[in-house]
C-alpha cells in the first residue's frame, strides 16, 4: 500500500465505506494504541482516548486537508489528547483513584507467565521503559507505523517544540545502547 | 514510499514483537473504532473546542468536579457544563438561541429540546467520548456537531 492507496481510503470512508474504514482502522489502531501507552494511561483511560481520536478522525474525514496524511494526523490527535487526559487527572482525580500506572505490564502477570515470556522481549519491554516519554512513545509508535507513514510519523512526534533535528534516531540509538548493556543485542547488531 | 533503514526496521519489528506479546491492541478498541463511523455525519457545520475550563482549579465547586466546554462555529456557539456523579456524567448548558439537541455518548443517542432561550439539561450521559448535535429552530437545514470531547 503507498500513501495514494491511503488517500483513497480516507476519501472513500468520508463516503461513508465501512470497508474502507475498517481497512484504516486495521492500518493505523496499533499506531494509535502505542501512542496512549506511551504516555502510560491505564486500560480504561487508554481505551477512552483512543475512541475518542477514532470519533474524532470520522468529523474530520470530509475536511482533512492531506488525506494521505492521515497517519500523522492520527498520530498528533493522540498525543494532544493524552496530554489533556493527564492534564485532567493530575487536577481533578482524587489520589486514590488516579488511573496512571507506572509500568504497561499485563494485569495477569505472575511469576510463572513471566517465565514464560520470551526473555529477550522482556528485555525489550524494560529498554523502553528506561527511555524517556517522548522517545518511548515514538518508538512504540514506529514500530507500528506502516512504511508510508514513516517519515511523518517520525516527524509528528519525534520534533520537540522549539527544537530541530531528527528525535528517531537518537530514540534508536538509547534503544540499542539499553539493549547492549541488557545483553539482548550482540555488539554491531 | 520512504526507505526506512533496514536495521532501524528490524529493531522495531523487535519492539513490535515484544508489544504484542505484552500489550496488543484490545479487540474491543479495535471494535469501537470501526463502528465509530456510524456517526459520520456529511450535513452538519463541526463547532471546534474553543475553550475547556476547569473550574476545580478556580475553587468552584458544585457537589462534584465540573468543567465548562464552549464550542464555536460560525453559526452557532453551544456552552456546556459537565458535572461527574455517580460515574455519569450531567451535562448543563446553553445554545446561543433554541434549537432541538442530541447528546452523542458511549451508551446511544439523547434527544432534547432546549427552552426558548436555548437552555438544556440532561442526566445520565455516559461517561467517554461525547458530542452534541444541533439544529436550531430558525435554521434547522444547517445544523452543527460539536467536535468529540473525552469528559
Amino acid at each position: 500500500m503507498d500513501r495514494s492507496d491511503v488517500a483513497d481510503l480516507v476519501l472513500a470512508a468520508a463516503e461513508g465505506d465501512q470497508g474502507a474504514w475498517n481497512q484504516l482502522v486495521d492500518r493505523f489502531a496499533g499506531l494509535v494504541w502505542h501512542v496512549v501507552r506511551g504516555h502510560r494511561l491505564s486500560d480504561a483511560d487508554a481505551g477512552d482516548v483512543a475512541q475518542t481520536v477514532w470519533l474524532r478522525l470520522v468529523e474530520s474525514l470530509p475536511r482533512l486537508r492531506e488525506p494521505a496524511a492521515v497517519g500523522g494526523w492520527l498520530a498528533t490527535t493522540t498525543r494532544h489528547e493524552c496530554l489533556r487526559v493527564l492534564r485532567l487527572a493530575v487536577r481533578e482525580v482524587p489520589d486514590d483513584s488516579i488511573e496512571l500506572v507506572d509500568t504497561p505490564a499485563p494485569a495477569t502477570e505472575s511469576p510463572e507467565s513471566v517465565f514464560e515470556l520470551g526473555q529477550d522481549r522482556r528485555l525489550v519491554r524494560d529498554a523502553l521503559e528506561r527511555l524517556s516519554q517522548r522517545c518511548r512513545t515514538l518508538l512504540r509508535a514506529l514500530a507500528y507505523t506502516p512504511d508510508e507513514s514513516y517519515a511523518e510519523i517520525s516527524a509528528s512526534l519525534g520534533m520537540p517544540i522549539g527544537s530541530i533535528g531528527p528525535t528517531r534516531s537518537r530514540c534508536l540509538q538509547h534503544l540499542r545502547r539499553e539493549l547492549h548493556a541488557a545483553g539482548a543485542l550482540a555488539e554491531g547488531d | 514510499m520512504t526507505d526506512v533503514d533496514p536495521r532501524d526496521r528490524q529493531l522495531l519489528d523487535q519492539v513490535r514483537a515484544a508489544l504484542d506479546e505484552a500489550d496488543p491492541v484490545p479487540d474491543t478498541v479495535v471494535d469501537a473504532a470501526k463502528g465509530s463511523l456510524t456517526w459520520l455525519t456529511v450535513d452538519a457545520e463541526l463547532a471546534a473546542l474553543a475553550e475547556d475550563t476547569d473550574l476545580s482549579a478556580t475553587g468552584v465547586r458544585s457537589g462534584g468536579e465540573a468543567r465548562v466546554l464552549t464550542f464555536e462555529c460560525s453559526t452557532g456557539v453551544v456552552v456546556v457544563e459537565i458535572t461527574a456523579y455517580e460515574g455519569q456524567r450531567r451535562i448543563v448548558g446553553h445554545a446561543d438561541r433554541p434549537a432541538q439537541l442530541v447528546i452523542r455518548h458511549r451508551g446511544g443517542a439523547i434527544e432534547l429540546d432546549t427552552d426558548e432561550h436555548g437552555r438544556f439539561r440532561a442526566e445520565g450521559v455516559e461517561a467517554g467520548p461525547v458530542s452534541l448535535r444541533c439544529a436550531f429552530l430558525d435554521s434547522p437545514q444547517t445544523p452543527i456537531v460539536t467536535s468529540w470531547v473525552l469528559v
